[in-house]
């Protein structure tokens, strides 16, 4: 097990050096830099290029990413080229919203996709199974972006029962109005649990079909122990995985319902990165995103082997 | 090397300087506009915590790199400029500067500034800080959006620790309306370039908390010179972005007023109780740059021929819903007070196709950008590919990411949609943007021979009268020949709950005058 976790730390060292160099190349392959976008489109081209000179823009692109790699193997994250602030403070206080939305978002999912799942696995072709299976698929196709509006539409227009916007003071944390966080859990969940459902109650009809689940309820075992005790915890372990993916998938995949809700969370600072050409923020917070989808799926991969020993082997 | 005759050489040339400049104007009469302009002060109650909402973010705490307009409110309330505007917009009064005079014909203004006035961090305000933050203005590398925002300035001298001597290249005599703009505000010498860290103002409200991107606190200044204001406690700054997100916010009170909504917005707020939403014409418009110094608009006839392909009526319906006023490709919007009479560019096929054909222009075929990212220009593109069809010309609409249009597009492209906040000054309006040598002159070649002279001629005039008849040759030529087809001025829209009081909807209001009436 050990060893497994060593190799896979040293796998994902690998893919963030990897992700950091490509974003790195990709974003300066894209026309327009932060000098651009600090003077705007009226600046005269000799402003612009002493703005470039002046950000350091002019150096040769590798130059500039073993710079930036250097500052941030010793942990900084290097300074905003459109704020002239550095990245790491506002970063960590954006990742920690984001993490909350996240999780929060999963402590919903989890439960309900799973139990709905099982119900749905369970009294499989009847009508419970058929109306939870239709209303997944629908949530589940609908982008997150219109399930945010039609839910402020509803919740908050309609009826002004809950707040849209997640207006947070600086060095506010976002607790300190709860029901501001309603509404973008609503949808982080509601994406997620469609999801979970979907896996385990495929995971589950398998499960239930196998030869040691009918030998459980031939023994007359009673029907709850059976699904709960010998049949759950074999379906779990493809959600679980899914679990694990899907954290590092729900804090990247944050970036629509943070923007529509106004939720200061690291899909914000990220958009507001690329439209600033900002590239020292844009590759702080791409490293972030995709150190929190290598660790999830880490998790997810050491959680299944707790589950299962025979993935030991 | 010589040179072209002028289109105004059949116009009698004026002497306008000496008559200009000879008053020697002062501004002595800004401390009686003070009190007119506080006509609703009797009913003004102090306090309170204004939650304010844009739907851009603020972008830099450094006045000069503030490229959103939530980012220039913020600067307005924590810094001052040395001359501010009046409610209509239009008029100057004093704010740092006490008083100002033009010297040497135009070419020189002094300035007396006010005495006893604090920056945040507790040091005086002197003459060091307005020579600090003018010369910053003038070094390209330093100045972001302020470089060049005082107009023609040569340089400028301290004259003891409470008057400031500039120095122009050439007159100009709307240098102190160039003062209250939102680039100008006065930082402190010791820390010109460290405002984005740390930003210390005399202004009358102080940074309590930022978060980049997030949300901005502000307090009120106790130590504020203007002992009449502000009226509030204190500011939030948030960003929403979302019609729907402003929507429920103003509704369910989570903020006060949201400043420079869409026009989707306000029409959906228009008739909701408990809201007041505003639209109110203003000098922000849109535009299809025809670049003088590309083909096929090297010859001013073709540039003159795009002038007659739009329905302007029919485009202001489906792209402001009817929320604008009609363009009439001068840059001053209708009712301006220095606007005079000119012909009307309407949909004209036939005088477009004559034009094309004495221009000796076929078969032409190019491409017009624009980026869904600045609504509605786009409408405005496929209006001008649809009247050009009608005259034989085949235009291909380009959509592209903002981004990528902001460094491809302007200055680069013969054919493109852009966007112009409101201007204020005749520098700005006309200089600027007409004259060979202004930096937003995308065209960078004279538009008409002689009309960089006269727009010189413009900007030094201080008589208004002077003024109407200098633009009274200018505005046709330039109308004619500018590579600018403006088919219609953006209303400013802005919502507010009943309870904000003394707001002014313009693009920048000033925060000194609002009051919560709790």
């Amino acid at each position: 097990m050990v060893t497994f976790v060593v190799r896979r730390l040293a796998f994902m060292m690998l893919i963030l050096v990897s992700v950091s160099f490509l974003t790195f190349l990709i974003v300066n392959v894209l026309p327009g830099d932060v000098a651009n976008t600090i003077l705007g489109d009226f600046a005269t081209p000799d402003q612009v290029e002493a703005l470039r000179q002046r950000l350091g823009l002019n150096q040769p692109v590798l130059y500039r990413y073993v710079e930036w790699a250097a500052g941030m193997v010793h942990g900084d994250f290097g300074i905003s080229l459109k704020t002239n602030q550095p990245i790491g403070p506002t970063l960590w206080g954006r990742l920690k919203n984001s993490l909350i939305l996240a999780s929060l978002g999963l402590a919903v999912a989890i439960p309900i996709g799973i139990g709905l799942g099982v119900v749905a696995a369970v009294y499989k072709g009847s009508f419970l199974d058929r109306a939870i299976t239709t209303t997944v698929v629908i949530i589940f196709a609908l982008p997150e972006y219109v399930i945010g509006l039609a839910l402020i539409l509803i919740f908050s227009i309609r009826w002004n029962l809950l707040p849209a916007s997640s207006l947070v003071l600086p060095g506010q944390s976002v607790f300190s109005n709860p029901l501001t966080l309603v509404l973008p859990i609503a949808v982080v969940a509601l994406g997620m649990l469609a999801y979970f459902c979907q896996v385990t109650r495929a995971s589950m009809i398998a499960t239930l079909n196998s030869g040691y689940v009918r030998t459980a309820v031939l023994k007359g075992l009673h029907k709850r122990s059976v699904v709960v005790k010998h049949a759950l915890r074999n379906a779990m372990i493809p959600t679980l995985a899914e679990i694990g993916l899907s954290f590092g998938y729900s804090l990247g995949g944050l970036v629509v319902i943070e923007t529509v809700f106004s939720y200061p969370g690291i899909g914000q600072f990220l958009v507001q990165a690329i439209q600033n050409r900002d590239i020292p923020a844009l590759q702080a917070a791409v490293i972030v995103v995709a150190a929190a989808y290598s660790i999830g799926n880490l998790i997810a991969d050491v959680g299944s082997l707790a589950l299962n020993p025979k993935l030991r082997v | 090397m010589s040179r072209q005759k002028s289109i105004f050489d059949a116009i009698s040339r004026r002497r306008f300087l000496e008559a200009t400049f000879a008053a020697g104007v002062t501004a002595a009469m800004g401390n009686t506009l003070i009190g007119a302009s506080r006509a609703f002060a009797q009913a003004v109650k102090k306090g309170g915590d204004l939650k304010l909402a844009f739907p851009n973010a603020i972008d830099s705490l450094d006045p000069f790199n503030a490229g959103s307009t939530a980012g220039q409110t913020l600067s307005g309330a924590m810094f001052d400029n040395l001359t501010t505007f009046a409610a209509d917009g239009v008029s100057i009064l004093p704010q740092l500067a006490t008083s100002w005079k033009p010297e040497a014909g135009g070419q020189e203004w002094v300035f007396e500034l006010r005495q006893g006035v604090k920056f945040h961090d507790g040091s005086d305000f002197t003459s060091e800080d307005v020579v600090a933050t003018i010369m910053r203005t003038l070094d390209k590398a330093r100045a972001g959006y302020g470089f060049g925002v005082y107009g023609p300035v040569k340089e400028a001298k301290a004259e003891g620790t409470h008057a400031v001597r500039v120095y122009l290249t050439q007159p100009f005599a709307d240098f102190p309306t160039s003062c209250a703009g939102r680039w100008s505000r006065i930082l402190p010498a010791a820390s010109v370039d460290k405002q984005a860290e740390h930003p210390n103002g005399t202004g009358p409200f102080k940074l309590e908390s930022h978060e980049q991107g997030t949300s901005t606190r502000i307090v009120r200044n106790e130590a504020y010179w203007d002992k009449d204001r502000p009226h509030l406690d204190s500011i939030s700054f948030f960003q929403v972005a979302e019609s729907v997100g402003q929507q429920a916010a103003i509704r369910g009170g989570a903020v006060d007023l949201i400043n420079q909504i869409g026009s989707e917005t306000f029409l959906a707020l228009q008739n909701v109780p408990g809201v007041v939403p505003y639209s109110q014409p203003s000098g922000r418009y849109q535009v299809a740059y025809t670049l003088a110094h590309l083909d096929p608009f090297k010859d001013w006839r073709v540039r003159l021929a795009f002038k007659y392909l739009i329905d302007r009526k029919a485009l202001l319906s489906s792209g402001l819903m009817g929320q604008g006023v009609i363009g009439n490709d001068i840059q001053l919007p209708p009712g301006h007070p220095l606007l005079v009479d000119l012909p009307v560019h309407d949909q004209d096929f036939d005088k477009a196709k004559s034009l094309l054909k004495e221009a000796g222009v076929e078969n032409l075929s190019l491409d017009c950008w624009t980026t869904s990212e600045r609504p509605p220009s786009p409408k405005m593109a496929l209006a001008i590919r649809e009247g050009a069809a009608a005259v034989g010309i085949n235009v291909t609409v380009k959509d592209i990411p903002f981004t990528e249009y902001r460094a491809n597009v302007p200055r680069k492209q013969p054919l493109f949609t852009s966007q112009w906040s409101d201007s204020r000054t005749l520098y700005e309006q006309f200089y600027l943007v007409n004259h060979t040598n202004g930096a937003a002159n995308y065209s960078t070649v004279e538009i008409a021979p002689g009309v960089d002279a006269k727009i010189e001629q413009l900007i030094a005039e201080i008589d208004e009268a002077k003024r109407k008849q200098i633009l009274a040759e200018l505005l046709p030529v330039i109308q004619e020949r500018s590579d600018r087809v403006i088919p219609y001025f953006q209303n400013f829209f802005a919502v507010s709950t009943e309870r904000v009081k003394g707001f002014n909807p313009i693009e920048l209001f000033d925060v000194r005058d609002i009051w919560i009436d709790a």
